[in-house]
């Protein structure tokens, strides 16, 4: 027995000192040695860095704050865990209930949630909170949520082109979103600290904190009420005149700022990944078309301010069919002798290609040219077109005679926008601008767009008498008559071109347009509307004209312009 | 020998007297123990506050996340298309007055500076001729 106990002491004793030497020696070991590749893998293990996403900024109307088109919207991703959903019962009918909340095909769910070997599946990504609150309510085993953010435009498809979209990798690639997204996303923040045992983070060991700088909202020209009566007209016309598209735009005369701008057909922005390539092509700026008669006041216009012409002037109108140089040239009615002032309510072509002629080929590029044809305006959105006109040593004999009826060159819709708005700007053509301002999230402006003058082409006293013969198309007996609006004098000119074909011009298929303004006497707005190829009827006085009158008579109105009209109240005393 | 006999004499004393703890000892004993205590309880208080400014921030961005949540209903339900259905469904129609019952007032009738008092009075804009513009 007293044998046995010395060698137990020995034994546990001299495991003891052998534990304590170990443990002494890798203490040593570890601080005394320079083990910097273990010592930095126990700090990655236990330290973190994070991303902070910053905030794509948001996007207002006119109006500032209230109305947002463009958002960022908290989501839920509604996720399963399969080896937890397959196990119970009932797996079809929890599939059915989640399908018909979450609007997917129930199948696909049933056979998402029988995946015994999973232990995760998305079921929806991107679901409102309030939709997965009804999913959350069913209580159903093995059912989780995911945070996440999205781009979301609440109104869908208004303002589509304008808005643009977000892609997968967040950045902007079409409109507004495009155009500002070095300002809209903002730039990422970092965060670094260190986390316990069970991953949680310490707060007093948080070390490099910088905030995300969350993105700038910007506020747009665009009034979303005058928005909306102009794509309700959109829709409007395309529906009765069975069109292939129809696009329209409002501007701010004096300034050049664009109240409005709408192309159909559109698409919902929510879905874009869905929407067809020729859907999301904004035609206002992006399309090119043959103008027509629209073409014409810039003509008058020019010919009007070299004083080549007066308004008194008379041409012969040759009854409807005037041959030059081996080329026949048609009126849409025959007329005899028409002054420069008839011809332009009457839309006369041989008038307009006489009044051409008097201006010369150099003469009538160069007031095409001040008035913004055959170059983009700058307005502030991707994709806008130059338009097509040629130099003039490309010209043939003929070229000026039907340049001037709007044949052989080719505008957008903003150009001829433009033009028309240079005539009731006292001359002046104004660079259209659609991002009135950028603020950064500290409400900082960081850009502010400001009225500014492309060119003069016009002089006032020009520019008033166009006016006045413009404010006569829509007279009664004009062509624009179905432009009228009650309480307001309107001017403008109607286009109906047939579309270019190979070898020629369709003869049943065109591009229905009316340009214009109002009121004439101080204009405030102008509009365009341009259809392409309506059905049966085709003609710009009868398919576009009204379409103007169903968007200017109400934004005037909402602009709160007095009319002609008007009752205005005087202090008596 | 000596030291021998100083040991006994000190453990003699000792057991006649009781152990006598130095009060320099002491106090720097007492003073250690409250300034462990008093980390201890800053640390506490550091990691309490952490956990709150934690909380406060996962709040911060909830609270942002309905904050979204809200204004995107708000503006749904504002929008003009929305504003049209819920007319239509009433059975309202609303439409512009005729150009020429609109009364404007020009600068001159207009007040100077908007009064409720002034407006409570009602004289002043009540007293206006009626003049047919652009005529």
């Amino acid at each position: 027995m007293s044998k046995q106990v010395p060698y137990r002491l020995y034994v546990s004793s001299s495991f003891l000192s052998l534990a304590v030497v170990g443990l002494g020696v890798r203490l040593a070991f570890l601080h005394l040695g320079s083990h910097e590749q273990t010592r930095a893998r126990f700090d990655r293990s236990r330290s973190y860095e994070r991303k902070i996403l910053a905030g794509r900024g948001a996007i207002h109307d006119c109006h500032g704050d209230g109305n947002v088109l463009a958002m960022n919207l908290g989501v839920k991703n509604i996720c399963i865990d399969p080896a937890t959903t397959s196990k119970g019962e009932g797996v079809i009918k929890t599939a059915c209930e989640l399908a018909e909340l979450l609007n997917v095909p129930a199948d696909e769910v049933a056979v998402r949630m029988k995946q015994p070997n999973r232990r995760f599946a998305y079921v929806k990504r991107f679901v409102p909170t309030d939709v997965a609150d009804e999913v959350d309510a069913l209580d159903i085993k093995g059912v989780f949520f995911e945070d996440a953010t999205i781009r979301h435009y609440p109104q869908k498809a208004f303002l589509c082109h304008v808005l643009g979209f977000v892609n997968h990798m967040g950045t902007g690639s079409a409109g507004v979103e495009q155009q500002l997204d070095r300002y809209l996303r903002g730039s990422p923040g970092i965060m670094e600290g260190c986390v316990n045992a069970k991953r949680q983070e310490l707060y007093i060991r948080r070390g490099r904190n910088v905030p995300a700088l969350e993105g700038a909202n910007v506020t747009l020209t665009i009034d979303q009420n005058i928005q909306y009566m102009v794509e309700k007209a959109l829709d409007e016309v395309m529906e009765e005149h069975r069109a292939e598209g129809a696009w329209a735009v409002v501007q701010r005369v004096s300034t050049g700022e664009i109240l409005a701008l709408a192309s159909r057909p559109g698409f919902d922005l929510n879905e874009f990944r869905h929407a067809p390539d020729f859907a999301k092509l904004n035609r206002a700026l992006g399309f090119v078309y043959e103008p027509g008669s629209t073409m014409k006041p810039a003509v008058f216009a020019a010919a009007l301010e070299e004083k080549t012409v007066t308004p008194d002037t008379m041409f012969n109108c040759e009854n409807g069919a005037w041959l030059y140089k081996r080329r026949i040239l048609r009126d849409y009615h025959p007329y005899s002798r028409l002054s420069v002032a008839d011809g332009l309510k009457k839309s006369s072509n041989i008038l307009t290609a006489k009044v051409a002629l008097t201006l010369g080929d150099e003469g009538l590029d160069r007031y095409l040219r001040a008035f913004g044809f055959g170059k983009k305006l700058g307005i502030d959105l991707p994709g806008e077109e130059n338009g097509i006109l040629h130099p003039v040593k490309r010209w043939s004999g003929i070229s000026s005679t039907r340049i001037a009826i709007g044949q052989g060159v080719a505008v957008t819709a903003l150009q001829m926008l433009g033009a028309m708005c240079a005539i009731a700007n006292d001359g002046f053509l104004m660079k259209p601008y659609i991002v009135r301002e950028v603020r950064s999230g500290t409400g900082e402006v960081m850009h502010r767009s400001e009225p500014e003058v492309v060119s003069r082409p016009i002089s006032v006293k020009t520019a008033q008498t166009m006016r006045h013969l413009l404010g006569r198309v829509t007279e009664s007996d004009g062509t624009g008559r179905r432009a009228q609006v009650p309480g307001y004098t309107v001017a403008g000119k109607t286009g109906t071109a047939q579309k270019p074909v190979a070898g020629g011009y369709s003869n049943s298929e065109h591009m229905a347009s009316f340009v214009g303004f109002l009121p004439v006497k101080h204009p405030e707005i102008g509009v365009i509307v341009v259809v392409d190829n309506p059905q049966p009827i085709h003609t710009g006085g009868r398919v576009a004209a009204p379409a103007f009158r169903k968007i200017a008579g109400p934004a005037i109105r909402y602009l709160n312009v007095p009319g002609t009209e008007s009752m205005l109240a005087r202090r008596s005393f | 020998m000596a030291r021998k006999n100083t040991r006994k004499k000190r453990k003699k004393q000792q057991q006649m007297n009781g152990y006598i703890f130095p009060v320099p000892f002491a106090g720097i004993v007492v003073v250690a123990s409250a300034l462990a205590l008093g980390y201890v309880w800053l640390g506490c208080q550091c990691e309490a506050l952490g956990d709150e400014i934690k909380t406060t921030e996962t709040r911060g961005v909830d609270l942002k996340k309905k904050l979204l949540n809200a204004e995107y209903r708000w503006v749904r339900t504002k929008s003009p298309q929305s504003l049209e259905i819920a007319m239509q469904r009433h059975g309202l129609k609303m439409d512009w007055p005729r150009v020429g019952q609109v009364v404007r007032l020009d600068k001159v009738a207009r007040p100077r500076t908007f009064d409720s008092r002034e407006l409570a009075g009602g004289m002043r804009i009540a007293k206006v001729s009626r003049n047919v513009m652009h005529e």
